[in-house]
């Protein structure tokens, strides 16, 4: 199962990469990808920057395949294949 | 038609434009770029709200306005200078800014160029209630995003941003940033009113992002 992930705005900044492809075996929770970039880049801010209170922060939109994941299952919503999409809408203008 | 000989052939039917009334939400960063294009463009009639007063930090961005404007209602100064840029063009401003209980005027469609979530949010339900088109965008630091609400055709702004909420923090923005999206907003705004909706960024966003220098679009559902 090959997923893309991408980043956006301040997150891309602070991991210094636009987009990562990672394949997994069977299809993985939102907050089991979470573990994974968190190892993966070895930085526990990650999680703090995207989850708040065991829900996706405020302020913070995760795409899988263009739906919001506050359309679906949250957290717990399963990754199979495609693009996801991570990155704080901006509010300024 | 002097005034507007290095555009209007390029579009099929300029009356279109000329024809075309837009509610542009916010006169501040966003709204007095996009209210630059639209009257050099020859909108026929504007309607601007906006309840500020012109304070030196919106300098850095707000191109409507000078120095000398520091202390002045927005809508007035920005009435003014519109109709120096053009005067064959109506611009309507409204003093106020829009609560759930605000009548807003029958238009063709609507921009987001407001500052904050919370108003967007009421923007939002608003537009759903007139049934026009809402050009969204929002911008911060080197990052921005536009998309095209239509109702019935998209999802809300509240069901595609999520409810987010503006924090206590003073949004820092790059002037170069706010000229960029307002520019996208208007393109949006003038395909929705050429009923350009394959090429529209409808159910679509576009994420700008300047440090990289790239513009991602992406499919929304």
């Amino acid at each position: 199962m090959k997923v893309k992930i991408k980043f956006f705005a301040t997150l891309r900044l602070y991991l210094k990469v636009a987009s990562i492809d990672m394949e997994f075996e069977n299809p993985i929770t939102v907050d089991k990808l979470i573990d994974i970039l968190v190892e993966k880049f070895q930085d526990k801010k990650i999680r703090e920057y995207l989850v708040e209170e065991k829900k996706i922060k405020v302020g913070t939109m995760i795409l899988i395949n263009g739906k919001n994941l506050i359309h679906m299952d949250g957290l717990n919503t399963l990754i199979e294949e495609g693009i996801i999409s991570i990155f704080p809408p901006a509010g300024g203008g | 038609m002097e005034r507007y000989s290095r555009h209007m052939s390029l579009y099929n039917d300029f009356n279109k434009i000329r024809k075309a009334k837009i509610l542009v939400a916010g006169a501040g960063g966003l709204g007095s770029n996009v209210l630059m294009h639209l009257s050099r463009l020859g909108v026929g009639e504007l309607y601007i709200f906006d309840a500020g007063i012109l304070d030196m930090p919106d300098l850095n961005r707000q191109i409507l306005y000078d120095h000398e404007d520091l202390g002045k209602k927005k809508v007035f100064v920005a009435k003014e200078k519109l109709m120096k840029i053009n005067p064959e063009i109506e611009v309507h401003i409204y003093d106020e800014r829009i609560y759930e209980n605000t009548k807003l005027p029958e238009v063709d469609l609507a921009i987001d160029c407001f500052d904050n979530f919370e108003s967007r949010k009421i923007l939002d339900m608003k537009i759903h209630e007139l049934k026009i088109p809402l050009i969204h965008g929002g911008v911060e630091r080197f990052f921005g995003q536009v998309t095209d609400i239509l109702p019935g055709k998209t999802k809300s702004l509240r069901e595609i941003l999520g409810d987010v909420e503006d924090t206590k923090e003073t949004k820092l923005v790059t002037p170069y940033a706010v000229s960029i999206i307002a520019s996208l907003q208007v393109n949006e705004a003038i395909k929705i009113i050429f009923e350009d909706y394959e090429k529209a960024l409808i159910n679509k966003m576009l994420i700008m992002d300047l440090v990289f220098n790239s513009f991602d679009i992406i499919e929304l559902k």
